[in-house]
């Protein structure tokens, strides 16, 4: 069955395999169109380089009045992210996923600025308190860590 | 609290908004206000002059949408209303040739203002579908249409699309106005572009210059006097005789209807 926000997923695929942007790709699994996989890889000349971070996005047929969910499933380290695989669930907290979601974005622009995320955290709004507080006293502690899951990247992927 | 548990009580409120309340209620008498106020004499001292202009009114849900949502739903609700004149030089007439057209060249602009066409395209359809068909639509299936909460808020989405578009392409003209945000264009992703925020007066005046119609809000509050202010967008405002009607009570609108 053909629903808006089906309509405009189909549209969103399109874009994205005919525009390819550097360092981001997503699809939808296999059967279902509501539920994208996705990848990120860390930007260079900067601790996340090297890094391939997989993600689900998993629409509603709000989408696009309602922002889809994002979800790490690499294990992550950021002062924006909850730490996968501890005690929850890769959650990630970006303005424009929640309280600033609008149609506006499209699948890539979601991809894209989560990419961006990753080099330029907001401390202000912590999923991972811990990532936080590390990322604003120690930073070579914090690209220690940041490593630490792009080498974990690796083995995972 | 951290902004997560914010982030989440916010969506609380939300969701418990959409529970209790329906997007619009019927037609309802004015006079209903009266009682809603018997304690509060500033509100009560101003009732009986609106109650002379407007008797009735339709209450909207209070989710940050009611302004874009009852401006939508009056103009497809007054060209329902004159269906029979739309071929005509009636305001009404001349009201809906003008916005199907607006609404076909909206695509161009709303590139110009620099939005990717996979986001706004099938927004624009629905708005053209909804206006072609008006012949066949009836109050009935309109009331239906806002019940839906997926067509209601595509329809308050393409309102904010303009508003947006419009306040980034006349970004010089409404710097400084845009309270608590740095430029126009922070404001529009603040405020405008993302679904449940409210309206301010900068929002109501794009709306208005944006769609060509004229909006007259009728303003209920506690100010010490019998009269209400009344202000209708755009100031300068020269096309058909056509206007939606609001009520505006602190934080909330309504969409009033006036004496025939």
């Amino acid at each position: 069955m053909t629903t808006p926000a089906r309509r405009r997923l189909m549209r969103d695929l399109k874009k994205l395999q005919s525009d390819k942007v550097d360092g981001i790709s997503a699809a939808p699994s296999n059967d279902n169109i509501m539920l994208w996989n996705a990848v990120i890889f860390g930007p260079e000349d900067t601790p996340w380089e090297g890094g391939t971070f997989r993600l689900t996005v998993e629409f509603s047929e709000e989408f696009p009045n309602k922002a889809p969910a994002v979800k790490f499933l690499t294990r992550m380290f950021h002062p924006n992210s909850m730490q996968y695989a501890v005690y929850n669930d890769g959650t990630i907290c970006l303005d424009i996923l929640q309280n600033q979601w609008s149609p506006i974005y499209d699948v890539q622009a979601i991809l894209t600025s989560i990419q961006s995320l990753l080099c330029d955290p907001n401390p202000n709004s912590p999923a991972n308190s811990e990532a936080a507080r590390i990322y604003n006293e120690n930073t070579r502690e914090y690209n220690r860590r940041v490593r630490e899951v792009v080498e974990d990247s690796w083995c995972n992927s | 609290m951290d902004d997560y548990s914010a982030v989440d009580q916010e969506a609380e409120i939300q969701r418990e908004i959409e529970m209790t309340s329906p997007i619009f209620s019927s037609i309802l008498s004015l006079s209903a206000l009266e009682n809603e106020y018997s304690n509060n004499p500033n509100f009560l001292r101003k009732l009986p002059r609106i109650l002379s202009l407007y008797p009735f009114f339709r209450r909207t849900r209070g989710d940050g949408n009611c302004f874009y949502r009852c401006f939508m739903f009056s103009l497809l609700e007054q060209f329902i209303k004159h269906k029979n004149q739309l071929n005509t030089d009636s305001p009404q007439g001349l009201m809906y040739r003008n916005l199907i057209q607006k609404v076909k060249d909206s695509g161009n602009w709303l590139m110009a203002a620099g939005f990717d066409p996979i986001c706004y395209e099938d927004f624009i359809d629905l708005i053209c579908t909804k206006l072609e068909t008006i012949n066949i639509s009836t109050e009935e299936t309109l009331s239906k249409d806002f019940e839906d909460k997926i067509l209601a808020d595509s329809i308050v989405m393409y309102s904010r699309f303009l508003t947006s578009a419009f306040l980034r392409m006349n970004q010089e003209r409404f710097e400084g106005f845009t309270e608590g945000y740095a430029t126009v264009v922070d404001f529009c992703k603040g405020e405008v572009e993302p679904m449940d925020r409210e309206s301010e007066q900068l929002q109501v005046m794009a709306v208005a210059e944006v769609f060509g119609v004229r909006i007259k809000i009728i303003y209920l509050d506690r100010s010490d006097s019998d009269v209400c202010t009344e202000l209708v967008f755009p100031i300068d405002y020269s096309g058909p005789d056509f206007t939606v009607h609001l009520l505006y009570r602190p934080g909330h609108y309504d969409l009033l209807y006036p004496v025939s």
